[in-house]
């Protein structure tokens, strides 16, 4: 009886660890506004839901056809994204992959998921020659 | 008997209309991409082998101009914590001299876009690889640092990042761990660009595709007999030199 007992009350913890746990996922933390805007509402949201669930896969699939095929078509390229979710930088400020506040790294450094794109792809978007100098 | 004939007729028309209808839209998108005019959604064919023909006559300073435009549109080179000898080294220029008339000679070397590249043959993953236009070049992403392509690279055309890197170019990843070599800069092919050092050194060194008998690089490599390095090695490289 009690071994029953024993087995319960392990197995309600570990369902309200769980629940627990769904709780906090919702929380999403707050992300760097992107450089460039939606024009309605339902457009950002869609792309929102779309890049995150599936943007790894829609990253790895470009990646291969840009490599291998040569295509460099904007959409779903990784360059794209670093353009219009990180700021360029500037004198005073520059964004960087370690810092948590970069756009990919807010759910990284939350979720415990250690990427290495940024070991060797460039991070924010290029200053422009023009802007450098005075 | 004669419904099913019919069918078949009908369903044989069908498909050969499918055939005219894809041939007829595909000739104009390859004249496109050799134009550069919208080539950036297309898989690259191996209609084109990309090559480069240079003409070390009329290279003033043996290529130097060349090396240092490819280190800028790369940004390899300057590892700070690297040896001289573990650093970044996509191209570099060669003297050589010959010992009884002293006649001395520079050149260019970088990845020389082997037909038969002895990298690909020796990468045990796949990540040393050769593009359908020719260009050889490694994937990154599946580049485990083994450095075996550096051994039988005969040209001693490929190098090792050692360090941790920062600033990379946009265009031009390239990381820690893995081995780099010239790409032909195919973000700029792609684009139906030249390579940065083909633009630095424009009157010495011809790009175009070697695959076209009609294209000016095909004609000069016929009429200058232009050599390959190590030509003993039957590798069919991509880029020939003119008067070595």
């Amino acid at each position: 009886m009690t071994k029953w007992r024993y087995l319960l009350a392990l197995m309600l913890s570990l369902l309200l660890l769980a629940c627990s746990h769904e709780q906090e996922s919702t929380l999403t933390p707050t992300l760097m506004a992107a450089q460039k805007q939606f024009e309605t509402v339902e457009q950002r949201d869609l792309h929102i839901a779309e890049m995150r669930t599936n943007h790894m896969n829609l990253l790895k699939h470009k990646r291969d056809r840009t490599v291998y095929q040569g295509i460099r078509t904007p959409k779903h390229s990784l360059n794209g994204c670093i353009d219009c979710h990180v700021p360029v930088p500037t004198v005073n400020k520059t964004v960087k992959h370690t810092d948590s506040e970069h756009f990919c790294m807010t759910c990284h450094v939350e979720l415990a998921v250690k990427i290495d794109c940024f070991q060797c792809h460039a991070d924010r978007p290029p200053v422009s020659e023009k802007a450098v100098k005075p | 008997m004669t419904n099913v004939n019919l069918i078949d007729r009908y369903r044989r028309k069908f498909l050969g209309g499918i055939a005219a209808a894809t041939g007829a839209a595909l000739a104009p998108g390859i004249l496109l991409r050799e134009a550069g005019a919208n080539p950036h959604d297309q898989a690259v064919s191996n209609k084109v082998r990309w090559g480069m023909l240079i003409d070390t006559n009329k290279l003033k300073d043996g290529g130097d101009a060349m090396v240092a435009a490819c280190k800028k549109e790369h940004g390899w080179g300057d590892e700070p914590n690297s040896k001289p000898e573990q650093q970044g080294q996509w191209a570099r220029k060669v003297t050589f001299q010959d010992k009884a008339s002293d006649h001395k000679v520079s050149l260019p070397v970088m990845c020389q876009h082997c037909e038969e590249p002895p990298c690909v043959d020796v990468c045990p993953t796949g990540a040393s690889f050769k593009r359908d236009d020719g260009i050889v070049l490694v994937d990154k992403h599946i580049c485990i640092g083994c450095r075996y392509c550096m051994t039988a690279c005969p040209y001693n055309a490929r190098s090792f990042v050692h360090e941790n890197l920062e600033n990379q170019k946009p265009h031009s990843p390239r990381g820690i761990g893995t081995v780099e070599s010239c790409n032909l800069c195919v973000h700029r092919v792609d684009a139906g660009k030249q390579p940065a050092c083909v633009e630095a050194a424009a009157d010495a060194v011809i790009f175009g595709d070697l695959n076209d008998p009609s294209s000016t690089i095909s004609k000069s490599l016929k009429k200058y007999e232009a050599q390959q390095i190590r030509a003993d090695l039957g590798l069919n490289t991509g880029v020939r030199y003119w008067g070595i």
